[in-house]
């Protein structure tokens, strides 16, 4: 089986120039990994993110995208997630 | 956006080995890099929230992890970094290599015997300390401050229930190969 | 004890000079006097410099081997054959060391009475003291790398054009020319660990380090070890200044123990402290030890607001960056904000900013939305344009799909079943959504 580290290496990211702290990302996060705070929202906890983009595709502000992280080499798995 | 790291550089693993369940149990990424290269990347966007923890060799001529806590304090000073040696020193040389450290900007230091539990409650707590001062939340309420204000209307038990009814998919137990 | 001799008490007849306890005292053997009940009843210099107990702390600690004995108690016990009264010598692991490093030889000489017994005379002989280690120097590299690091640290980043930042900076210039404890007092992310470090680079502790300890951060027993332990941060006098973040939050215990360490002689370091609150306050709220509070707060200065810093703006650019500075609409919005998070948020906003503008001065646009609308006194827009139904669960169902023949490995059947569908309907989702093998690799 393939460890969650291998697929999931990007995470969202705000761009503040947009942001209005509406906290619609926040409520529709099905795994309910961002957590709100009057600047905007941040990823409290970024292992239960699954990526879905339920929040980038919500942000009426289109104030998220996507930030890639990927393995700091091909052969290194554990460098993206370990759990 | 900011979510929380735990970055762990050094030589053979350990250390990252002695986290996984502190990191899995918060939802925090643990994240064992092989270069000051990549932890530059990692830190490089401007909102992270951060524990690093660098392994340096007393002694040794390598410079870079040394060269690196200073960096990382001029650059980064809400990261929190720890410096971890795994050669036994004398009292001595301890004290003043610590003082060294933390002169640099080293949130901690430390030497032999590395346990566990020292590591985890060394993370656990600069983490939450980090979380409070970058995010400005007490991380003791996360789960309250994420229930948004306004926005489609939930309730927190609707929330929850919604997370029951229609989680996806169950990856939890899908990390480990 | 009895005294002997004929002259004054305690000076043998015909020794002028010298009496029999200050042979007692000045001998430099350990001595010490057990009573019959086997209670400490005298000790010597010797004895009080061997263990670094003072004797008024350990006069009548009962020496007995028992399970509750302290390890002091228990090197001192007389064995059987001096309880006895026999003479004895026996070798015992020395208190406070590491075990089989240091021994002692403690020697009991017993002291009978006319009728019935005084107790026992006990000497001691350090074996195996250990060897002076071998101390290395740090390497040159780390002496200059920190030369080179700790050069940031100047007073041109808190000077400015504003009363209020003059009277500050000539106050911590003069707190940096003396050794008096200093007690910073700022709202979270104003910058008081940074100010403690340029008052440290301009006082005569510069040569030693700067040691930031962050009691919110770390527990109690790591803050005990770095300060107390064998090998802690104090010893060698490597130590310049200790800063001891928001100490408040310490438990009362390891608060009274470094109100100790403070006033110790032992110790030399120039000692300074931070909170979000006066120390009289966090007294008066029982958080803070009055002891403590007078060890450490002796010179308490709070730190100006942001409001009165602006004039520092540009050196901020500097370090944050963008050297180009900002134009006058993006100051505006900058002056209007609260900084509820103070200079940290600053901090975050001028980076962010900076990094938006690449190499460009800062302009109104680089700077976050919340800060432009506070700034126009207007609030964010009550009415959201919601993206339709079907644009979000198309997203959303694309990257579940997505993932789960990630995971596993692009097998169609198990893939279904990790999202809890028919093969059939994954398939039909696919092609619905326009995925296929190639472009979900």
């Amino acid at each position: 089986m393939i460890s969650l580290a291998a697929v999931v290496q990007q995470w969202p990211a705000l761009d503040s120039r947009r942001c209005t702290a509406c906290g619609l990302c926040v409520t529709i996060c099905p795994t309910r990994c961002l957590s709100a705070t009057p600047w905007g929202p941040w990823l409290a906890r970024p292992l239960d993110c699954l990526a879905c983009a339920a929040c980038i595709s919500i942000c009426p502000q289109q104030a998220l995208y996507w930030r890639s992280i990927p393995p700091e080499s091909p052969e290194d798995e554990s460098s993206g997630r370990t759990e | 956006m900011r979510l929380p790291q735990v970055i762990v550089w050094e030589a053979d693993g350990w250390m990252a080995r002695q986290l996984r369940e502190l990191a899995a149990e918060h939802r925090w990424l643990l994240r064992p890099v092989r270069s000051a290269q990549r932890i530059h990347q990692l830190l490089s966007p401007p909102d992270v929230c951060a524990v690093c923890l660098i392994q340096f060799e007393p002694w040794a001529d390598r410079r870079e992890p040394l060269e690196l806590i200073a960096q990382l304090h001029r650059s980064q000073p809400d990261v929190a970094v720890v410096a971890v040696s795994d050669v036994k020193l004398s009292e001595a040389e301890r004290s003043a290599w610590t003082a060294a450290l933390f002169d640099l900007g080293a949130r901690y230091v430390l030497f032999p015997p590395l346990t566990r539990p020292v590591l985890e409650d060394l993370v656990s707590g600069l983490m939450l300390a980090v979380i409070r001062r970058t995010v400005g939340v007490d991380p003791a309420l996360t789960s309250a401050a994420s229930q948004p204000a306004g926005g489609l209307g939930h309730s927190s038990a609707a929330a929850s229930d919604h997370k029951d009814d229609h989680e996806p998919i169950d990856l939890v137990d899908e990390d480990e190969p | 004890m009895a005294e002997t001799g004929e002259g004054k008490r305690g000076r043998p007849a015909g020794r002028p000079g010298l009496s029999w306890r200050s042979f007692f005292q000045q001998t430099t053997r350990p001595l010490f006097v057990l009573s019959a009940t086997r209670r400490l009843r005298y000790v010597n210099a010797a004895w009080e410099a061997l263990t670094g107990q003072p004797a008024e702390q350990v006069r009548g600690l009962v020496c007995s081997r028992r399970r509750h004995s302290t390890a002091l108690a228990a090197a001192l016990a007389p064995t059987p054959e001096a309880l006895a009264g026999r003479p004895d010598r026996v070798r015992r692991p020395a208190p406070q060391t590491r075990p089989g490093t240091v021994w002692w030889d403690v020697s009991f000489l017993p002291l009978p009475a006319p009728e019935g017994f005084y107790g026992w005379l006990g000497s001691i002989d350090v074996i195996g003291e250990k060897a002076a280690p071998v101390v290395r120097k740090l390497p040159v590299f780390l002496a200059e790398l920190r030369a080179r690091h700790n050069q940031q640290f100047q007073w041109d980043w808190l000077e400015g054009d504003d009363i209020q930042l003059e009277l500050w900076l000539t106050q911590l210039r003069q707190a940096a020319g003396t050794e008096v404890p200093l007690w910073l007092i700022g709202p979270t992310g104003s910058g008081k660990e940074t100010t403690a470090r340029i008052v440290h680079a301009a006082s005569s502790r510069r040569h030693g380090a700067f040691v930031a300890v962050d009691c919110m951060g770390l527990q109690p027993y790591l803050i005990e070890s770095l300060l107390f332990a064998p090998g802690n941060v104090l010893e060698g006098g490597h130590t310049g200044t200790l800063y001891l973040k928001s100490p408040q939050v310490l438990p009362r215990d390891l608060q009274q123990r470094l109100a100790e360490l403070c006033h110790s002689r032992s110790v030399s370091v120039r000692w300074m402290a931070g909170s979000e609150q006066p120390p009289l306050e966090l007294v008066q709220a029982g958080q803070l030890l009055p002891e403590l509070a007078t060890a450490l707060a002796v010179w308490p200065v709070p730190l100006p607001p942001l409001a009165a810093r602006w004039s520092c703006l540009h050196r901020w650019l500097e370090l944050w960056g963008n050297p180009l500075g900002v134009d006058e609409a993006a100051l505006a919005v900058l002056q209007s904000w609260p900084w509820p998070r103070n200079l940290r948020e600053l901090r975050q906003v001028l980076r962010e900013a900076s990094q938006h503008a690449a190499g460009q001065p800062l302009r109104r646009e680089h700077l976050p939305l919340t800060l432009r609308l506070h700034a126009e006194h207007a609030s964010a827009p009550t009415e959201v344009t919601l993206p339709s139904l079907d644009t979000v669960l198309q997203t959303v169902e694309k990257q579940m799909i997505q993932l789960a023949l990630r995971l596993c490995r692009h097998n169609q059947t198990a893939a279904a079943e990790r999202l809890g569908i028919l093969r059939n309907r994954l398939l039909r989702r696919m092609e619905a959504l326009g995925l296929t093998a190639s472009n979900t690799q």
